[in-house]
Order: structure tokens, then sequence, then C-alpha cells
């Protein structure tokens, strides 16, 4: 009996799983199987593994081979189990000692040369491997500074399988992982707020959306640049701290290949879907391994949804359970992938189908009902969750002949934006209040008596106001007022934080569903 | 064989007649209309327009209007004619245009000075929240002051001009452009319901009879008549509102309207009529300052 074994790592979601990768060779018949529900890229798996041995200097046994994937229930999907299956070979084989290889992960997908390939999710799958106990893990060399970013892991570089067997065999020294670089925050960002003309209103509502975590919906003419206030607020969102950067980054990590060199992802992520996109493509899903999501491409970021109104009326409500969660479940037969999708969504909407429903009314086609039903395709229990609703109007020509106040630059607000973020959390950190959030406390810790009541005076300002009546669209006042007093920088909000929030909450152009 | 009498003839001539034939009713002023319904289905008519109306006749006038008749027993509704005492005397200033006779459903009697000085307000189907909030208030404050809050019973303003006195525990008058037995728009069914409930429903259409743009633009003559002024909260450039008004302007009821935003489509309408010459008005108060003592007793 010869039997090699290593280990490797299956995604399900974000989440990995350690798996077990044994090789036997018998007497009997030649031939190769691969048990333990396997997928096609898994089969070709022996034919790129013999390939990779014979060109590497090493020999494809004349034997019964049997290659086992266990748990033998979670389907086991690509070629990044291709390097421990040979090492299992080789182990098998006596090439090398089976003890040299225990306790490490080895992940990678190999060419027919033996060159070891670049292979993607290799963060969740350390992540995943790290939280099992494993102490080593062995990667692709275009993979290891990604691997890296895990602390308390050995990462080993390989670039051919000869070069891993090598290692393993202590004839070569494993290269120096280069450590990431953690230098200050990034800007490498999508356009600074200076370039934003005028929109005073709107670019307040960014910097209120970006302290307090607000969900913004902007109502407006095509062309009063919605898109491009909604692009720039992930340069003034508050720093990611270290593990939402490396949850970004695992996400990431699923759905493209990172740079080698700098793969953290630091900074919060922007996804603009297009309104024709499916339910599958905005929560995540896909045949074989389930795929995330723009929703979960835009954990710890934005999603913006542009025309909102045009999207299919299943994919907006889909939104409606992850804003309350924070995650999406994603199920399959025999298994459910969940995935982190705590984003800050940004919504837009033109005045009607056609967009050009202005004063002058002249180019508009839309009738009353068609206006009427486009107002109504966002759904009550989706608008629920915005807090922030403004309305944008074309470019004034004060502001467009540069005439007008010049901006701040998204540094500058950046910087503010901070500074309400942290005194919003050091009130909760005191008060031992479990929000993350101002755009999450809930209604009744709004209007009770607790350390979230705001001043009395501003509650009846506020009551005496006709216009904030329901009870909701109140507690959606009082969260933006916190919001403005941390942006202030004053402990308890007052009178003119209540006014402002509730021009922040200008729900009087829209078109009445 | 049984024959037509004074309330038959009426609904039948509702169901044959056009809107505004000022022949038939300068007869109608002359003889019964009994009288003109048998001359009618005896062919010794005057009238000039008999063969269209024959044509639309149906096979058996009498049990036609009977079943009409019936339908209208069976929602809980009334036919009033203009010799009834429950018939809104306003309805007289349309002269020629005025409804053969008038199906009523709900509680509400538009007949004496008692019930109330009428507003219609009157709007954009398609409105945005701002005028919805303002056809709201205003509705709620005019039943305050004891007014009754007359509209079309339609989506947008004229179902927060109901919502609003119905809010307030106050009078509405939802004017229709068909059947009383009908719903419609369907949307608006549950508000159409307590409007039957506390206010009253009217139209001057049999029952049966879907909803047209004919009748849309008819029906707003009635709104304008039973009203001692419109008030127009929102409306675009091309408005349904803008019949109303101008038939309002046409009987000397008070055409006001409500200003919004410069910069939004649906206060163009708004804006145009005041320019026009329209009063302007942001609340209860203003309305009735606004109307002459002659308008008040309407």
């Amino acid at each position: 009996m010869s039997i090699g074994q290593t280990h490797g790592v299956v995604l399900v979601g974000v989440d990995g799983v350690l798996v077990n990768v044994e090789v036997d060779l018998a007497d009997g018949v030649v031939g190769t199987a691969i048990v333990g529900l396997a997928d096609r890229g898994i089969n070709e798996a022996k034919d790129r593994v013999r390939s990779a041995l014979v060109n590497s200097g090493q020999r494809w046994p004349a034997k019964r081979v049997t290659i086992s994937l266990s748990p033998a229930w979670i389907p086991k999907v690509g070629a990044v189990t291709d390097l421990a299956i040979a090492l299992a070979m080789l182990v098998a084989d006596g090439v090398i000692p089976g003890s040299c290889i225990e306790n490490t992960v080895v992940l990678g997908e190999l060419g027919l040369d033996g060159q070891v390939r670049q292979v993607r999710g290799v963060l969740p799958a350390v992540l995943a491997a790290h939280r099992a106990g494993i102490k080593r893990v062995m990667v692709p060399i275009d993979n290891c500074v990604e691997a890296s970013l895990v602390t308390d892991v050995e990462v080993i570089g390989v670039s051919t399988l000869a070069h891993a067997c090598a290692i393993l065999t202590d004839q070569q020294r494993p290269p120096t992982v280069h450590p990431v670089p953690t230098g200050p925050r990034e800007f490498a960002r999508r356009g600074d707020l200076t370039e934003v003309v005028g929109q005073q209103l709107g670019k307040r509502a960014l910097e209120v959306a970006a302290a307090g975590g607000h969900h913004l919906f902007f109502h407006g003419p095509p062309g009063a640049g919605k898109t491009m206030l909604a692009e720039r607020l992930p340069s003034i969102m508050p720093a990611l701290s270290a593990q939402a950067a490396l949850e970004i980054t695992a996400i990431r990590s699923l759905v493209e290949d990172l740079d080698p060199n700098s793969p953290l992802v630091s900074h919060p992520p922007f996804e603009a879907p297009h309104h024709t996109m499916t339910l599958a493509a905005m929560v995540g899903g896909g045949s074989g391994r389930p795929q995330p999501g723009a929703i979960s491409r835009a954990h710890h970021g934005v999603l913006f949804l542009d025309e909102a109104p045009e999207f299919a009326r299943s994919v907006l409500d889909s939104l409606r359970e992850p804003l309350e969660s924070g995650f999406v479940r994603v199920a399959r037969s025999g298994f459910v992938a969940q995935f982190p999708a705590r984003f800050q969504l940004v919504m837009a909407a033109n005045p009607c189908p056609c967009g050009v429903f202005d004063q002058r009314a002249l180019g508009c086609t839309c009738t009353p009902t068609q206006r009427r039903r486009y107002a109504q395709r966002i759904s009550g229990p989706l608008l629920d969750r915005i807090d922030l609703v403004v309305q944008t109007h074309s470019v004034d020509r004060f502001s467009m002949l540069g005439q007008g106040q010049a901006g701040m630059s998204s540094a500058q607000v950046a910087e503010r934006v901070q500074r309400a973020a942290d005194r919003m959390l050091q009130r909760f950190a005191e008060n031992a209040l479990p929000f993350s959030s101002n755009a999450t406390i809930p209604g009744s810790a709004l209007r009770g008596k607790g350390p979230l009541a705001v001043s009395l005076d501003a509650l009846k300002w506020l009551r005496s106001q006709s216009g904030a009546s329901s009870s909701r669209g109140l507690d959606k006042v009082l969260r933006i007022s916190w919001t403005l007093a941390d942006l202030a920088g004053v402990d308890r909000p007052g009178v003119v934080h209540v006014q402002e929030a509730l021009s922040l909450r200008d729900e009087g152009g829209r078109t009445a569903a | 064989m049984k024959s037509f009498n004074e309330l038959t003839a009426r609904v039948l001539l509702s169901m044959v007649a056009s809107v505004g034939d000022a022949q038939l009713h300068d007869q109608l002023k002359l003889k019964s209309a009994t009288q003109i319904v048998r001359e009618l289905l005896t062919s010794q008519s005057t009238l000039q327009r008999k063969s269209t109306y024959l044509k639309r006749l149906p096979q058996d006038p009498l049990r036609e209007v009977h079943d009409a008749l019936a339908i209208t027993d069976g929602v809980g509704a009334r036919v009033v004619t203009p010799s009834d005492p429950l018939w809104p005397s306003a309805l007289n200033d349309l002269g020629p245009t005025a409804p053969y006779c008038l199906w009523m459903r709900g509680p509400l009697e538009l007949a004496h000075q008692d019930s109330g000085c009428r507003i219609a307000i009157v709007g954009a189907r398609a409105a945005t929240h701002y005028g919805v909030h303002v056809a709201g208030e205003l509705a709620a404050e005019l039943v305050a002051m004891d007014c009754v809050v007359v509209s079309g019973g339609a989506f947008g303003i004229d179902a927060a001009a109901h919502h609003g006195a119905l809010a307030a525990d106050g009078g509405t008058v939802a004017v229709m452009a068909h059947g009383i037995d009908q719903i419609y728009p369907a949307g608006n069914a549950t508000l159409l319901q307590r409007v039957m409930e506390t206010g009253v429903a009217v139209s001057e259409l049999p029952p049966g009879i879907r909803p047209t743009r004919q009748g849309f633009l008819a029906r707003n003559r009635l709104i304008a008549a039973l009203s001692a002024g419109t008030v127009v909260v929102e409306a675009a450039l091309r408005s349904g509102s803008a019949s109303t008004v101008t038939r309002a302007g046409e009987l000397g009821r008070e055409v006001m309207a409500v200003p919004g935003p410069v910069t939004s489509a649906m206060s163009v309408g708004t804006h145009a009529l005041l320019r026009d010459g329209a009063t302007l008005v942001t609340c209860a108060e203003h309305i009735l300052e606004a109307l002459s003592p002659i308008q008040l007793s309407i």
C-alpha cells in the first residue's frame, strides 16, 4: 500500500473547507480515477498533472491510481487542486517524504510544463486554512503576497512543480515574501469632489451619507450630475479598517486576478451595475461555484444604481434583506454559500421614463400614468431603508461660469467625515450601543430618553412641522440630525441640525407613487 | 304597457342624448321629458339629432331603463332630476349643458346650502409629493372651515384632496366620468368606497358606462359647476385641469391656483393660470377670502 496525502481548500462562498487530497497507487489494471464530487476542471487535472510531472523530470507510475478528494459532499471546482494532487502523487510514489508536507495547505494550478500558475480565491482559502489551524501554505509565487495578508501563516511561494519539490526536500530555500506595503491611505480614486460644479446640496448629502452610513437617493433630470456625485462617494468615506480591507480583498480575489505585488484593496469599492442586470448578478450565484454578486463586490463600499426604476422589480427587492442583515446567502443543492454584503446604497432616478420631463416638458412623450408607474417601480419597503432623498437640478449658470464658491476637495471633506465617524463610533462605544452607524439606529432609541435622544427643542420644532408627520419619516430625520451633529462636532443634535436634516429629505419634487 | 314618467324619461335621455343639445334643452323648458321621449319613440320628434338618438335607442327602452334603475338601487344609489328637491341647483347654471339627471351614491346632500360651501381641488394625476401634500392639507383645512371638497376621484391631486377631507372627518364629493356602479381607477377603490360612506359620488352617466376621454372632459364641467371655486394644485403644461378651470371661469366660479417651485414641471400649468389672472392661494383662508358673496351662495 502506498498512499500520499496533502491538503487543499475548496471555497464555499467566501468561506473555505479544508479538503484531503489522497493518492493511492495500487496494483491492478493501469488507469486513473478521481473520486469525490469533482467537476470537469478537476477531472481534467489528471491529464495536466501527468504532463506536469513527466515534464518536471518525474514519472507517472504505471499503476492503478486513485485520487480522492474528501469530504466528498462538497462539489469541487476548478484547477486549484492540481499542485496538491501532484505532490500527493509524489508522496505516494516515495519521491518526497510525507512528513515534509504535513500540516500544509497546497494551492495552485499546473501548466503542462510544470509551471505553477496564479489562481483566484487564495486569500479566502488561506483565511479558511488559518481558521482550521493550518500554519503553512504553499501557493503560486504570484499569489504569495496575497496569501501573506493573513498573519501567523508561513507562506511558501513556488514557481514550478520542481521548485516545490526542491523546497519541500530542503534542497532550496523558499523565496522571501516581501511584506505588504501598508502605507498611507490610497487616493487612487475616481475623481475628486472639486470637479463637481455647483450641486452644493448634492455634495452635502454625500458628506452626510459617508459620515453616518446613510443610504441615498438622487432625483433629477439626466445630466444634472447624479452619477458624477455618486462616483465620488468612495473618495470621502472613512478609512477602511484592516479587517474590512481584508474582507474586500477576499471577495475581489474570487472574481479577478489581484495585482501580485500589492493585492490588498485598501479603498472602498464602487459598483455601478447596469439596469439590465439579472438577479444572480446582483446577489451572487451562477453555475458551479457561486460567484459573489454586485452587492458583495460593493461590500464596505458603494452600490450605485443609476436609473434605479429601470431595474427589474425582483432585482431591486432582492436588496432588502442584505440591506438589513449585511450578508447574502446563495443556496445550492447540498450547500449554502454566504457572501458578506454590507454596502452603502446610492440610487438615482430621472423624473420620467424618457428623462426630459422638465418645466417646458416639450420633448417629453410620457403620459401621467407612465410617470406614476415609473415612480412606483421602487417599492415602499426599499424606500423605507433610504434616509437621504435629494433633488438635483441641472447645473445653474452661476456655478457653470465659475463664479460660485470653489468647492472643497475630497481630501478635505474626507477629513471631516473621518472626524464625524470617529465621534459616532466613540459615542456608541461609550454607551455600549450595538450599532455600527447612525443609519442603523432603530427608531425606538431615537425617540426615547436614552443617550440617543435629540434635544427637546429640536423635537418640539420638528413636531410643529406639518411635513414631518409620519413616525418613520421622523426617525429618518432624527438619524440624519445625529450625523449632522457629528459633522458639526456637537454632543447632541439641536434645532439647526433637525432643520437641515429636513432639507436632506426633500421628497417634494418627486412624483408621488 | 307601462309608460314613461319624468324620472324614467330623463334616465332614457341620459342614455341616448348628447351632452349639451341646446334644442333638447329648449324643448325641456316647454314640454315634459315624458312627452319628448314619447315623441321620439313614435317618430314625431322635431329634434334635429333624433336619428342619432334613435340609433342609440335600446331594443326595449323601458326595460333597459328599469334595469338601470335596478342596478342603481342595487349599489345603494339614487337618481335625481331637476324637479327633485335633492337636485343641486348649482348645476342649473350650466344651461344647455346641464345633465338630464344625476346619479348620487352616498349620504351627503348637495341640494341645501347648509351642507357647506363646495370647493373643487383638482390637478395632475402624476403629482409630486409636494402637490399631494398641499392638496391634502388644503382639503383638511377647508373641511375644518365647514366646506365640502369636490374632486374627480383620480390618482394624484384628486385622491389627495379626497383623502385630506376624509382625514379631517369632512364632506367630500367625487364626480365620476363613468356609471355610478363602476369603480375607477381600481387603485382608488378603497378611497372611493370611503367617499361613498360619508360623502357622495355623483355621475350624469347611467350604470354600466365605462370611462372615456370625452367622458372625462364632460365630467370636468360638473366639477366646475358644483363648486363655488376651483383650486388647481399641480398641473403640467398640458393638463385636464385646464378644461375644468375654463368651465369654472365661464360659469362665474372663482379660479384659483397654488404656486410651486418654478423648476418643477408639475407647476408649469398652475403658474400659467396665475399669469392669466387666477387667484394665488396657499391656504384655506386665501380660498374663502377669494370668493365673492354670490359665489359663496352657490
